[in-house]
């Protein structure tokens, strides 16, 4: 583990009553950082919180906002569950699928897109809905993508998303 | 004994019929005590309840929802209907979600007949799948790791093999990735799902999601006939069943014996069976001329063996070794052998480190690890040597807090607290006399420091097992010295022996030592140990030697005395199932038939007799070692002391064995002979340079016999290794990876090397009975030896000039 990393782990596990609550916060803390969760951070994370790197990559790998490999800058998630496809998730994921030349959880050549389709990111009222880093962009048509496209093509989100 | 508090009975009624239970009985167990079959999938009685799957959904009156029967606990008055329409329409929607995107290959599955999903469906389920849109398809071999392959499109997601490598086997290798119809049964990066009970879990699988390697695509559940037998693999005994079709063994699997396995086997036990399929198994006789082993018939041989057998015991000169890995019946043929045919008291069944496979006192069940408050291990490496036994450990710490303390040279790889207390083997005698020490002069006395604190944890414990592996007499009397202290203080106490080989206590018990009969009667007089024959016939002074299921010339400690031993005796007969290391020398092979191939009885190391059952016929000209000495008795004309017949023999043990029990301390048992050269004689060696203290590590899977056969086994053997210290190995320029050579006593040998902190410096921990590498060249006949260890090969293929050349 670096000094940073070490340092980092220790503040967060006194945070908490028991240092397995410090799993998530630390593998954010160490994405920010890779732009995805390695192998490296999860061993990292098991061995301060207390078990297995198997059960480390079992919590890791529930989260969809938890990465296992480079993905690109612009994470951009569109609901699939039912609001939103009832209310025309599935046309606005035909849209940016052609629009991003990507497919469901694929990333471009150059590492600036990344394209996925997730379960409901509970904000069902305003379906559909579609998640940008950690931004949510809500009643979101084919139209409205198009005009977010061209923001983020002129932009750079650094290296990944912010951990907290 | 029991420290719980008296829980209160509860009434309820299950379909109108009142059953009465604990409180705190799950509503599944107390209809099952009414006689009705909740269906379940991740529901599991030896694990906690997880309420996944929602088979078991029953109506429970007053309650709106249906209720799952896993867990729920009963309630007075309670009144659940487990068979109402209500609970059928349940049942038929949970399957029919179930059975959403499963393949439906139950032809092909090797689960197909024995699987809770057909089962159920079949019962319970909907004819016809109202999905229309195709299925989801997800990958159908997943290598999970050696022993273990996953259908992950079968998997139904009940986690019953997870929570067993987390709960049973507290390992937590074996994970859920992903969530939602994404999840998936995975390890960590993909790596290797490496457990000693692995193959648990593809019994506790309810459908084929988890097929055996052993086992895939090999036999039809319907087509296989089954005998109740007990591994003997190690001395837990755990019972399996063993499944043959058209007289050949396709798997083995557990047979619940709550007292000794718990509803458990290990892979070893479990997959140690293929090598009877395999060339190198010995299908008949062989005599050797000329230097050549040459087949033989089975009469032939026994001919030639009984005459020269004869001759030598005329003069007094000959010597029996083994017991260990045969049946009760046939340990207790062997010593008639010995002493009633060939008129010898020259019999042993300790070829290994072991001296002793009993408690003189104190005796304990395995069942009392489940209550103990301190587990005290002595030397015995319990994952290696008693796998199931470690099971009960590991569950006595991790579920009950139980504290464990492991006294020996090194730290053994357990997946629970345990505390370490280093002594060398020869030292564990005085820390035994300290700590009684210290317990009988009180608690105001016992002072500071480390003896005390141990002594402190002893005192305070309500209920204390000791655990030793047998070989050091002075510590083990100094450990029951202990005990009998604590006993004087009212402290239950309990000891176990983990036995060297499968039936080593009913070997000793049956009378293969030299100074004891059947049922441990005191003879007044001794013939030699095994390594006083083997230095006899060294010496020229032995004439025959008759070595029964034993391989002393890779597991005795003085290997380079056994090889002069077995090259310099004039006649060795050997009876095995493979051309073992000591086999080879002989002059006579006797083809010996497997544990499979007869039927019998095994005592276990608890001192549990256990019968078990044949399940398949052995090749023609291959007998069990029961015939072989029967007909040796006959040829030698004193047939009437071994009887071709297990029962009349068993009788006749079990009449002698009656009073055999270990006794109160009064009254030990008494004890199998131990000569001088087999004691410790802890030589401490000068680490400075590049000599080591060699420890002798034993690995489940290392083993000269069925194991280096078994090509499954085979799999998951390491190669052989050595682990230095860190410190060791930067001293003397090795990384983990390079080849050294171990020169020492008897010889070299070259393992890999290892590095970690469990080797304390100045130790080099060898893996134990691998024939590539035989570790006891390095050891004297006390298990103690110590070697130069010399780098020959670095990590990376390294160019022929670095290869350093000892004499
Ligand atoms: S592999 Fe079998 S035991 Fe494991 S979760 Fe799937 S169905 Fe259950
Ligand atoms: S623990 Fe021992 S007796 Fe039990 S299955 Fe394993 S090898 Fe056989
Ligand atoms: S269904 Fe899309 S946010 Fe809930
Ligand atoms: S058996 Fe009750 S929920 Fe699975």
């Amino acid at each position: 583990m670096t000094p940073e990393r070490e340092r980092r782990a220790s503040e967060l596990v006194a945070r908490y009553p028991e240092s397995q609550s410090a799993l998530i916060p630390f593998l954010q803390f160490c994405q920010a950082h890779d732009g995805y969760v390695t192998q490296q951070a999860i061993h990292d994370a098991a061995e301060i919180a207390g078990i297995t790197p198997g059960e480390a990559e079992s919590i890791a790998s529930f989260y969809t906002l938890l990465f296992k490999e480079p993905v690109g800058k612009h994470k951009i998630q569109v609901c699939r569950t039912l609001s939103c496809m009832l209310r025309g998730a599935d046309e606005l994921q035909q849209h940016v699928r052609q629009r991003l030349g990507l497919g469901n959880g694929e990333s471009s050549p150059d590492g600036r897109f990344y394209y996925e389709e997730v379960e409901c990111l509970a904000a069902c009222d305003r379906a559909p809905c579609l998640q940008h880093n950690l931004e949510f962009h809500y009643d979101v048509t084919p139209e409205d993508f198009d005009r977010l496209l061209d923001e983020w093509r002129a932009s750079d989100p650094g290296v990944s998303m912010p951990a907290e | 004994m029991s420290k719980q508090p008296a829980r209160r009975n509860l009434t309820l009624t299950i379909d109108g019929r009142q059953v009465t239970v604990p409180e705190g009985t799950l509503v599944v167990e107390a209809a099952r005590q009414a006689g009705f079959n909740i269906p379940v999938y991740c529901y599991h009685p030896k694990m906690d309840p997880a309420g996944l799957c929602r088979i078991c959904l029953v109506e429970i009156e007053k309650i709106p929802k249906l209720q799952i029967a896993c867990n729920t606990q009963v309630a007075d008055g309670m009144v659940v209907h487990t068979m109402s329409p209500r609970v059928a329409e349940g049942r038929r929607g949970v399957l029919e979600f179930l059975l959403l995107n499963h393949p439906l290959d139950c032809p092909i599955c090797d689960k197909g007949g024995e699987c809770d999903l057909q089962d159920f469906t079949m019962s319970y389920g909907p004819g016809a799948s109202r999905l229309t849109e195709p299925k989801l398809h997800k990958p159908k071999a997943v290598d999970l790791g050696p022993t273990i392959v996953l259908d992950e499109e079968r998997c139904i997601l009940c986690r019953r093999c997870t929570r067993f490598d987390d709960e049973i086997a507290q390992e937590r290798n074996l994970v859920v990735n992903e969530r939602g119809h994404h999840s998936l049964i995975a390890t960590a990066d993909g790596s290797d799902y490496r457990s000693y009970f692995s193959g648990n879990t593809t019994e506790i699988c309810p459908v084929g999601a988890l097929t055996s390697k052993a086992y895939r695509f090999r036999s039809r559940p319907w087509d296989l006939s089954h005998a109740d037998s007990v591994c003997t693999q190690c001395s837990v005994g755990c019972n399996y069943r063993i499944d043959s079709r058209f007289g050949r063994i396709m798997r083995t699997f557990t047979r619940e014996n709550t007292a000794v396995d718990d509803g458990w086997i290990c892979d070893r036990g479990r997959y140690t069976f293929n090598y009877l399929y395999e060339p190198s198994r010995l299908r008949q006789p062989l005599i050797k001329r000329d230097g050549e082993h040459q087949p033989a018939t089975f009469d032939e041989a026994i001919a030639i063996a009984a005459e020269r057998l004869r001759t030598a015991a005329r003069k007094g000169s000959v010597g029996i070794i083994g017991g260990g890995r045969l049946s009760d019946e046939e340990a207790f043929a062997l010593q008639q052998f010995a002493r009633e045919v060939l008129g010898t008291d020259n019999i042993d069944h300790r070829v290994g480190l072991q001296k002793y496979a009993s408690p003189s006192r104190h005796e304990a069940r395995l069942e009392d690890i489940d209550d103990a408050s301190l587990i005290v291990i002595f030397g015995a490496i319990t994952p290696e040597q008693a796998p199931i036994l470690d099971l009960r450990l590991r569950r006595a710490v991790a579920r009950r807090h139980a504290k464990l303390l492991f006294v020996g040279p090194y730290k053994p790889d357990l997946p629970v607290p345990c505390r370490h207390v280093e002594y060398t083997p020869g030292a564990i005698a005085e820390l035994m006399e300290q700590l009684a020490d210290v317990v009988h002069h009180g608690r105001e006395e016992r002072g500071e420091g480390f003896v005390a604190e141990i002594a402190q944890e002893l005192a305070d414990a309500e209920r204390i097992i000791a655990v030793h592996n047998g070989r050091d007499p002075g510590a083990i009397e100094a450990l029951e010295k202990l005990m009998d202290r604590l006993h004087d203080y009212d402290h239950p106490v309990g000891i176990l022996v983990v036995g060297a080989t499968g039936n080593a206590r009913g070997a000793e018990a049956a009378g293969c030592v030299p100074n004891l009969g059947p049922g441990y009667a005191e003879l007044g007089r001794s013939g030699m140990t095994a390594a006083e024959m083997f230095a006899a016939a060294a010496d020229g002074k032995l004439d025959a030697l008759y070595i029964a299921g034993a391989n002393p010339a890779l597991t005795f400690p003085d290997g380079e005395l056994v090889r002069r031993a077995l090259q310099r005796v004039p006649f060795l007969a050997v009876a095995d199932q493979v051309l073992t290391e000591t086999a080879a020398y002989a002059d006579v092979v006797l083809a010996a038939a497997s544990f499979a191939e007869k039927s019998g009885h095994v005592t276990n190391l608890e001192g549990r007799q256990q019968a078990f059952a044949q399940a398949i016929e052995p090749p023609v000209h291959v007998g069990s070692d029961l015939r072989i000495l029967a007909a040796f008795a006959q040829t030698l004309g004193k047939e009437w002391a071994i009887p071709d017949d297990a029962d009349a023999l068993f009788a006749q043990l079990r009449h002698v064995q009656r009073a055999a029990r270990p006794r109160s301390p009064k009254d030990p048992l008494p004890r199998p002979r131990v000569d001088e050269t087999s004691l410790s004689s802890a030589d401490q060696v000068d680490a400075t340079h590049q000599r080591f203290t060699i420890i002798p590590v034993p690995r489940l899977y290392a083993g000269g016999g069925a194991s280096a056969h078994d090509p499954g086994i085979a799999a998951m053997r390491p190669a052989p290794f050595a682990t230095f210290h860190p410190d060791d190995a930067a001293r003397i320029g090795v990384v983990h990876g390079d080849m050294v050579r171990l020169q020492g006593r008897g010889g070299s040998i070259d393992v890999e090397v290892h590095v970690g902190p469990q080797a304390p410096t100045g130790v080099a921990l060898v893996l134990a009975d691998m024939p590539q590498a035989p570790v006891n060249r390095l050891l004297d006949a006390s298990g103690f030896g110590s070697a130069t260890a010399i780098k020959v090969r670095s990590v990376a293929a390294a160019p022929p000039e670095t290869i350093e050349v000892t004499a």
